[in-house]
């Protein structure tokens, strides 16, 4: 059973989207010190722009894709058997689907 | 060889070994270098639910704003800051290192000194801010 690429391709991924998160983080933390961001109307108004929402949305992406490709690697080296390692894959996979969803849920609700 | 069948050479739990060459082992392999990803992983559903509670009503703002008064709340978050700051700087370490193609592991685990020693530096100025 393959699950999915190894070497370059995976140092990529993970290379790009942890830089990625670095750059959405450098803009929200830039974003509250210079924006009013004080209040929930504020905030929910800030959140609810279209660039934020969708800068959010990607920032999670990369982040449930970076969470995947470190705790993957932890289960493949420290899990012993072929079981055990496909079991903690499939919670992990499973867990960071369920969030993935439920941002997508927190982002939808905030656009109505 | 799959990903799945991979020989597991690592372990859990060391094998015991005189203190320095312990000492040494938890700092340069094994589970801790690992560890400030793995905490801030498991932080990723309570970032997720913080971020769902201050966009839920104002009350949950405003509920959000108190929880982070108590002491212990502020000493978890310095925590968390000094994970996020060693794993974003050992990362942009080990990034500049691939691209340079100049990774060696004899010198690697001493060149990690002043990284670890930025990390607990962010922390101490988050401390300095919060507590």
């Amino acid at each position: 059973m393959r699950l999915g690429k190894t070497g370059q391709p995976l140092w990529l991924l993970r290379s790009t989207s942890a830089t990625g998160m670095a750059v959405f983080f450098v803009f929200v933390i830039a974003a509250i010190a210079v924006l009013p961001l004080r209040t929930y109307t504020q905030w929910h108004e800030w959140v609810a722009g279209p660039l934020v929402s969708l800068g959010i949305f990607i920032f999670f992406a990369a982040l449930l894709t970076h969470v995947w490709l470190g705790l993957r690697e932890v289960a493949l080296d420290y899990a012993q058997t072929a079981g055990l390692r496909r079991m903690l894959l499939g919670l992990l996979a499973a867990g960071l689907l369920a969030t993935a969803a439920w941002v997508a849920w927190i982002l939808i609700r905030v656009q109505s | 060889m799959s990903p799945l069948q991979r020989p597991a050479v690592l372990r859990l739990v060391p094998r015991p070994a005189p203190p320095a060459a312990a000492a040494q082992r938890v700092l340069a392999g094994g589970l801790g270098p690992r560890l400030p990803g793995i905490l801030l992983a498991a932080c990723v559903p309570l970032a997720v639910y913080l971020l769902d509670l201050s966009l839920r009503d104002e009350q949950g703002f405003a509920r959000l704003s108190l929880w982070f008064q108590p002491l212990a709340v502020k000493a978890l978050a310095v925590l968390l800051v000094w994970a996020f700051a060693q794993h974003l700087l050992m990362g942009v370490r080990h990034l500049l290192r691939d691209l340079r193609h100049t990774r060696v592991l004899a010198t690697s685990t001493r060149a990690d000194w002043p990284v670890r020693l930025c990390g607990v530096g962010v922390a101490l100025l988050a401390a300095g801010i919060w507590l």
